[in-house]
């Protein structure tokens, strides 16, 4: 570290000494000010997305720590989730384009067709999270249909077929991922224990507590009753609730062939009965 | 796929890889208005063969670009989902299921 610390101060010295050789003039003088700051801007921003950057890793890995100051992150940064939805909207438009190569005719269909799956998959009362989570599983559906057609019109043994059977195996995953995460957000987060979570975000961010153990408590107290929540919230689109209570069998069925059902027939995911959540809601 | 020049006449030759010896093998087309026919056909069907490949490769570049983009709405879709979830009082066991954190019990009854 003094090693380091040296050579950076030799550096600064040998930048200070070359400084007054190129202020001549007052305006090469506000040049290299406004280098100064620039180079010091980029500095900043970049210990900032390293910060960032490490905090996401930990986030990943299962730190609560980072994923609490993640969370009053994005509740003091409102624009992050808007960021988001663009990134959702970008990256339908660019599949889209992706497939029918600019066609306008298949462009619209496909478009309808997504918008028409993002109608189904919505509930009335949803959040924030829950339409990020439509958003991210239309996005894998459009992708899979994509990558579906491509391994349909690819010869049997050519090199390309074969990238495009690599990459239907992993749309298949990623859109699986997506399936599960929507199930996920529906199942143990339903719409009042999520806005009742936010509160307590927005709570912790007001009186800037940096432990975050008393707010968990709270949440939890509002987690622990989700059937209030999923009794205020019938469903007006049945076709997005069938689809869901659909894809919930699908997932029995896999628990099933996996031995992974408890005696009296119901599948407790993550403690939970899943299927029976969205069958409360099913009319 | 070229011309041969032999005693000061052009003659065309179109090569091509033996399926089954796996060999380049060159066939005699001919000279005059023959070959030039052919050469004519070949160079067509190089530049139809290499306008494909540069289509795929726009295609192949969208489709990456598509699928980047994809990539980093589910990074920062699962980074929102999992921070929400902690946040709600759930704990990832085994980085696999999701589960609730209950709260201990006091002996005050």
């Amino acid at each position: 570290m003094p090693k380091k610390q040296t050579k950076n101060e030799d550096e600064l010295s040998a930048s200070q000494q070359a400084e007054p050789n190129a202020s001549d003039s007052p305006k090469n003088a506000a040049q290299v000010e406004e280098g100064n700051k620039m180079q010091a801007q980029m500095a900043r921003r970049a210990k900032v997305n390293a910060s960032f950057e490490c905090l996401r890793e930990r986030a990943n890995r299962g730190d609560p720590n980072a994923r609490a100051t993640l969370v009053k992150f994005l509740n003091a940064n409102p624009a992050l989730w808007h960021k988001f939805g663009e990134m959702a909207c970008h990256a339908e438009t660019a599949l889209v384009e992706a497939i029918t190569d600019g066609e306008w005719l298949t462009t619209q269909a496909i478009r309808r067709r997504a918008a028409e799956l993002r109608r189904e998959l919505s509930r009335p009362s949803q959040s924030l999270l829950e339409e990020l989570a439509v958003q991210r599983f239309v996005a894998c559906w459009v992708q899979l249909q994509f990558v579906d057609s491509k391994c349909a019109q690819a010869d049997g043994e050519s090199s390309r077929a074969k990238l495009w059977l690599q990459r239907q195996q992993q749309a298949h995953k990623l859109y699986a991922a997506a399936e599960k995460s929507l199930l996920l957000v529906r199942g143990l987060m339903p719409p009042t224990v999520q806005l009742a979570a936010a509160a307590k975000v927005d709570v912790t961010v007001n009186t800037a507590e940096t432990d975050g153990a008393e707010p968990k408590e709270k949440s939890n107290e509002s987690a622990e009753t989700p059937s209030v929540a999923v009794t205020e919230t019938p469903s007006e689109s049945a076709m997005g609730v069938n689809r869901i209570a659909h894809l919930a069998d699908d997932l029995d069925q896999n628990a099933r062939d996996a031995g992974v059902v408890t005696p009296d027939g119901k599948r407790r995911i993550n403690g939970h009965d899943l299927k029976g959540q969205i069958a409360r809601v099913d009319p | 796929m070229a011309w041969e020049k032999r005693r000061n006449r052009r003659y065309y030759y179109r090569s091509y890889r033996d399926p089954i010896t796996g060999k380049v093998r060159k066939e005699y087309i001919g000279a005059g208005a023959a070959g030039e026919e052919a050469a004519r056909q070949d160079a067509a069907l190089r530049a139809e063969k290499a306008a494909q490949r540069r289509k795929e490769q726009v295609a192949e570049q969208r489709y990456e670009t598509a699928h980047s983009a994809l990539l980093a709405l589910i990074q920062g879709c699962d980074t929102i989902t999992k921070a929400a979830l902690a946040e709600a009082g759930y704990y990832q066991h085994h980085r696999g299921e999701w589960r609730k954190r209950h709260a201990k019990k006091t002996n005050k009854e």
